[in-house]
């Protein structure tokens, strides 16, 4: 096969796709593939696929035979398939289901494996072996319910995904339904994705389904899927959030959308530890302990309750503690909510194993088209820093260079243009370093939330913001998650933590939230020129662009 | 043209006869329109002269076959009375009838051509054509045929030819008829294609030649071969794992591009690198067709090589056969010659350019002694009959600088077949020639036609316009950085641009980086020139961040310039470097780099140290 130029394929040999959204059969192929690659990024012009291990397994678990994923990608391939490619699908597809994890009456947990040959084998492997109870059969092993998460994820690093069938443990009943009005009167209903990614999670209550991690732009309505997630499992729910503000967040939606009442809803944080049918707590409170060599005193919530649901909010923050928690917590569903599945650590890897795999993602632009966030013009603002600024960045050791360049003095300059350009729109401006946002706060007469900000004068702030008493916030990185301003539609983003690039997708996703009118969101970044900080930007600002987000530079001199 | 010496040597008929012998004036006798009884030779020779003049001698010239008064008109209009048989025959394709021959002189029998032309009794002059009849023959025998040049308007199509070989299986041998598909190479784009992809192959340091020979190293001649466009004229597909009997033919365009190179003077030999000389970074973005121009002049007068020399089976060409070997330039211009003569546009089958040039007299001797020169074994192969008018030798050089030169740098595009398909029939001539496959890997050289491009080289025309080259491949220009294939494949040239100037990240995706950028832009290469072949193949044009990445590269690397060597001087104290530094005699010689040390340029050392001097020290010789 040659050279095929309607088609939309690139099939690569380190096994990703990329969809040229302009062939004349792009659509077709986007389809074809959908069942077995899994999107990962989609810029405009070309979107990118992985054929993983996991995604292949999925399709398998629905049924697909590898030699229609091969022929899905050979129809559709616009230059010839590396043969590799396609001898890893059949390979990687073969390994599909030949380790069974499945709930046994009397045995308990069982993990059962296709032959001998594969058993002494995993039995002698090094990280899958030390997992493995009791052999019942030459093909059959106790499994410890501990080890549940733990097995998972060594049989995953061995190359022998097991199929999950052993389902989960019924947590205690809550009823629970979503309002269609609600509270404050609005009439209220899931949109079709945010109805899709729950269905796709819950799989009808199939032990296919159940964990598994959501992916959804900021302000597309995380917590809706949460809720209708809730509504669909109906029992004793433990939701994990990254800060006490997204409590708060999250007590005000469930009682605003859905049938609990504040009785139902207990908050488990430094200033209260109650629980209740629905908890919701931090991740800082599970793992806090007053020294270093003490246990992690809180974890024991995830036992207080028979909990059917566990939420992960902002599960790319999730913190190793808690990540060894879930391993052991297997039997409970968890749903994983997310914007940006990147890790700066690179732990992605252990979300998919142990909270569980994607379940649902949709680009950032799709929802931008269909006006359900935002449409947000990015912009960098590169300014050049004052020349004695600029001889102290030179001769200052590199690891200083970067706050140097950061807080440039010329930014406030250009903070007050954007203001004055802005007049009348809703701006958060929002940045790293405390001296340079007290300045600007200063300069601005912007309220100023950091990090010593008490929760209570937090909530007056914002509440204050969110009734237009004041026209803009300076904020510290505490505004980077899980903040919900619907009417902030500018942001000044001053400086970042070095090249995040979950940081830049986050902060962005502060003025995504579908607005009152206009629906449109400005996004600066400020950036010294000559500068690291220009390389940082521009890492920083990788995963936006995958995301079909265009940046426009302006030099300044 | 006077293609022939202009001194007649012969003046009248009767001068003629008198050096043929009475028998061979008897067996004239008979050819005369009226018969003559004589005995005596001036009797005979009087008789005989007497009809070759007049009425007598129109008569003898009517009853001349057509090739006959071929001769008879060359002769009288053109070579001055003289016959040269390899022109004529290269012009008309045969030789004229002299009569018949016995195996015993005596029993020849002479044509009536022979009554006109008739022996000098200078040895060695041959037979000429008396003056005198000249003269008369001038008032009626036209002029001959001039002579032209063959050409086609397609070239040659596939022939047929019969392997001989014997069946050990049934006993018998057996004669097996195959068809040759003839290969026909257009040359002009390619050639300028290749030359920048040469050029940069170069730049990159991948081209290793040997320092003595100045061949390219096998490694080079595979890198060469990936890079240049439709690869070499014949592929390891040649060499049929079944026909392992047959010689290897080797490459042609690599070693060729790797040689022209070196000619050219737009490389430098560093070690056993070639390196771009200044010219040669100038002509990695100057226009294809001067190059390939300045490549093509300077190529005719090179020593670097001599084509012979890439004929592997033409034996002693580094021992004794080298001292009798001709000047590579007379050789080639005498080519030139030919080719100039050639119309643009029009097919030329190589044996009609080689009819041409021997009719035309524009021939060369690739050796003076062709015997030491030897095929196979140098006992029983040595060349003793490859000299003359032309020989294998010069048909062999020929092709050589034809099919690796010229049709290497787009002059001529070229139809050929595998050199073991190509008919062999004067190799069988000589011993040893039936044990090769081929004499040459030239020797499947069909045809050629010139191109505009060869015309323009060859100053048959003054302007050139190159065919556009059209970037058919689609890259799409991500904001990410990222650049993916989503059209034609690469051509090798492209592949390369990309690789000198961004990063692969997998097989149809490319990253640009700035670090990478910048390392091309330090090598020399022209990150504007990439921008603009990326904007060219973009289907898209480039995103806003791919285009401050361009700027910002570009002021990068102008914002640290190389001012050349210097010196750096430490002084006691940072008061006297300060002195020195401001002192108006030596502060225009050096700068003050931190506190105690100065900075004296190289070319300023001298006036410095004068200057130094002057305000009251010295610097002692580091």
């Amino acid at each position: 096969m040659s050279y095929s130029p309607d088609n939309a394929l690139i099939i690569q040999s380190d096994r990703t796709v990329l969809l040229d959204v302009h062939a004349a059969n792009a659509e077709q192929a986007q389809v074809a593939i959908a069942p077995f690659a899994e999107l990962v990024k989609s810029p405009e012009h070309i979107h990118t696929y992985q054929l993983s291990p996991l995604s292949i397994w999925n399709a398998r678990a629905a049924g697909m035979a590898v030699t229609d994923m091969v022929a899905a990608l050979e129809e559709n391939a616009k230059y010839p398939m590396p043969e590799s490619v396609a001898q890893e699908l059949e390979t990687m597809g073969q390994r599909y289901g030949l380790a069974v994890l499945r709930q046994h009456r009397e045995q308990g947990l069982v993990l059962m494996v296709v032959d001998e040959a594969l058993a002494e084998q995993l039995q002698r492997h090094e990280q899958v072996g030390p997992l493995l109870g009791e052999r019942f059969s030459g093909i059959e092993f106790a499994i410890a319910l501990a080890h549940r998460g733990s097995l998972k994820q060594a049989l995953l690093a061995a190359g022998y995904p097991a199929e999950d069938l052993a389902g989960y443990v019924t947590g205690d009943a809550l009823t629970l339904s979503l309002r269609e009005k609600t509270l404050s009167g609005q009439p209220f209903s899931l949109r079709s994705y945010q109805q899709k990614a729950a269905d796709l999670f819950y799989q009808s209550g199939h032990a296919k389904g159940g964990s598994g991690v959501i992916v959804l732009p900021c302000g597309a309505g995380k917590t809706m899927v949460g809720m209708a997630t809730m509504a669909e499992i109906q029992q004793h729910t433990l939701i994990l959030t990254s800060n006490l503000t997204s409590v708060r967040q999250w007590r005000r939606e469930l009682l605003d959308k859905t049938s609990l009442t504040e009785d139902h809803i207990a908050e488990y944080s430094g200033d209260r530890k109650a629980t209740g049918p629905v908890t919701l707590a931090t991740y800082q409170i599970l793992t806090y302990r007053a020294h270093k060599d003490e246990e992690f005193r809180h974890l024991g919530l995830f036992d207080q309750q028979d909990w059917g649901l566990i939420i992960y909010d902002e599960v790319h923050l999730l913190p190793a503690p808690v990540f060894r928690i879930t391993a052991t917590l297997q039997a409970r569903r968890r749903l994983g909510l997310t914007a940006t599945l990147i890790r700066e650590d690179g732990h992605e890897g252990d979300v998919f194993s142990l909270i569980g795999p994607k379940r649902y993602d949709v680009p950032w632009r799709d929802l931008e088209t269909q006006g359900f966030i935002a449409t947000a013009h990015c912009t960098e603002i590169r300014i050049p820093q004052p020349e004695d600024w600029q001889m102290d960045y030179a001769m200052a050791p590199r690891r200083q260079q970067f706050r140097i360049a950061a807080e440039n003095p010329r930014k406030l300059e250009v903070v007050k243009t954007l203001l004055e350009k802005e007049a009348g729109h809703r701006i958060l401006i929002i940045g790293e370093y405390i001296s340079q946002l007290k300045s600007i706060a200063a300069l601005v007469d912007f309220p100023l939330i950091t990090g010593t900000t008490s929760q209570a004068d937090r909530e007056k702030i914002y509440g204050a913001f969110r009734q237009g008493d004041v026209s803009g916030l300076v904020l510290s990185r505490v505004g980077n998650f899980a903040l919900d301003l619907p009417d902030a539609d500018v942001l000044i983003q001053v400086s970042g933590k070095y090249g995040s690039r979950q940081e830049e997708a986050q902060r962005l996703g502060r003025i995504l939230r579908p607005k009152q009118t206009g629906n449109n969101a400005q996004f600066y970044t400020l950036v010294s020129s000559r500068t690291c900080e220009e390389d940082f930007a521009q890492h920083r600002q990788l995963f936006l662009t995958e995301q079909g987000y265009r940046y426009q530079i302006e030099v300044l001199t | 043209m006077a293609r022939t010496s202009d001194i007649s040597l012969l003046t009248t008929v009767d001068e003629g006869l008198s050096f043929v012998t009475v028998d061979q004036l008897k067996k004239l006798l008979p050819l005369l329109p009226k018969s003559v009884k004589a005995t005596r030779k001036a009797d005979l020779v009087a008789a005989i002269a007497t009809q070759l003049t007049g009425k007598s001698l129109k008569k003898l010239w009517q009853g001349l076959d057509e090739i006959q008064q071929a001769v008879v008109a060359e002769a009288v209009h053109v070579t001055n009375g003289t016959y040269a048989a390899g022109p004529f025959i290269a012009k008309y394709g045969q030789k004229p009838s002299w009569g018949t021959y016995g195996s015993y002189s005596y029993r020849a029998e002479p044509s009536l051509l022979q009554l006109f032309f008739l022996p000098t009794g200078t040895y060695g002059s041959g037979l000429h054509m008396p003056i005198t009849m000249q003269l008369e023959l001038q008032a009626y025998v036209p002029e001959p045929k001039p002579l032209a040049l063959n050409t086609l308007e397609h070239p040659p199509s596939g022939f047929k030819v019969v392997d001989n070989y014997y069946d050990y299986k049934n006993r018998r041998p057996v004669s097996q008829e195959r068809d040759v598909e003839v290969r026909l190479c257009e040359t002009e784009r390619l050639a300028q294609q290749d030359l920048q992809a040469v050029l940069r192959l170069v730049n990159l340091g991948k081209v290793s030649v040997s320092d003595k020979t100045l061949m390219p190293t096998k490694a080079t001649l595979k890198a060469m071969a990936s890079v240049i466009q439709g690869e070499d004229y014949y592929t390891e597909a040649d060499a049929e794992p079944d026909l392992d009997y047959l010689d290897p033919i080797g490459t042609i365009k690599p070693l060729a591009w790797t040689m022209l190179l070196q000619a050219s003077g737009l490389t430098i030999l560093e070690g056993k690198k070639l390196k771009l000389s200044k010219a040669g970074q100038k002509a990695l973005t100057a226009s294809p067709e001067k190059t390939l121009k300045t490549l093509w002049k300077k190529w005719l007068k090179t020593t670097i090589l001599d084509e012979l020399r890439r004929v592997d089976n033409i034996k002693g060409q580094t021992g004794k056969g080298k001292r009798g070997l001709t000047a590579v330039a007379g050789r080639r211009s005498v080519i030139v010659q030919g080719l100039m003569d050639c119309p643009v546009g029009k097919w030329v089958t190589y044996d009609d350019l080689q009819d041409y040039l021997v009719a035309s007299s524009q021939t060369f001797e690739v050796s003076r002694y062709p015997e030491h020169l030897y095929i196979s074994d140098s006992n029983y192969g040595r060349l003793y009959d490859a000299g003359g008018y032309w020989s294998i030798l010069e048909t062999v050089y020929t092709r050589c600088f034809l099919f690796e030169y010229v049709a290497t740098l787009g002059l001529v595009d070229i139809a050929y077949v595998p050199p073991s398909d190509a008919p062999q029939d004067e190799l069988s001539n000589f011993w040893g020639g039936d044990d090769l496959s081929f004499l040459s890997r030239y020797d499947g050289l069909l045809a050629l036609r010139l191109t505009p491009l060869g015309a323009f080289c060859l100053g048959l025309t003054t302007d050139y316009t190159a065919p556009e080259l059209t970037t058919d491949t689609t890259l799409r220009v991500l904001p990410n950085l990222d650049i993916v294939l989503t059209g034609q494949p690469l051509q090798p040239t492209e592949s390369m641009i990309m690789d000198t100037f961004t990063q692969q990240t997998s097989d149809a995706v490319w990253k640009l980086d700035r670090e990478t950028a910048l390392k091309a832009a330090a090598d020399g290469h022209s990150l504007t020139e990439f921008q603009t072949f990326l904007t060219e193949a973009s289907a898209d044009g480039l995103p806003n961040t791919v285009q401050q990445f361009f700027e910002d590269c570009l002021e990068r690397t102008t914002s640290v310039q190389d001012r050349g060597l210097a010196r750096l001087i430490e002084c006691k104290d940072k008061t006297l470097a300060a002195l020195i530094a401001n002192d108006s005699r030596t502060k225009k010689f050096c700068y003050l780099a931190g506190d105690c040390h100065l900075v004296v340029p190289t070319e300023k050392e001298t006036r410095f140290r004068t200057a130094l001097r002057k305000v009251g020290y010295t610097l002692p010789l580091g």
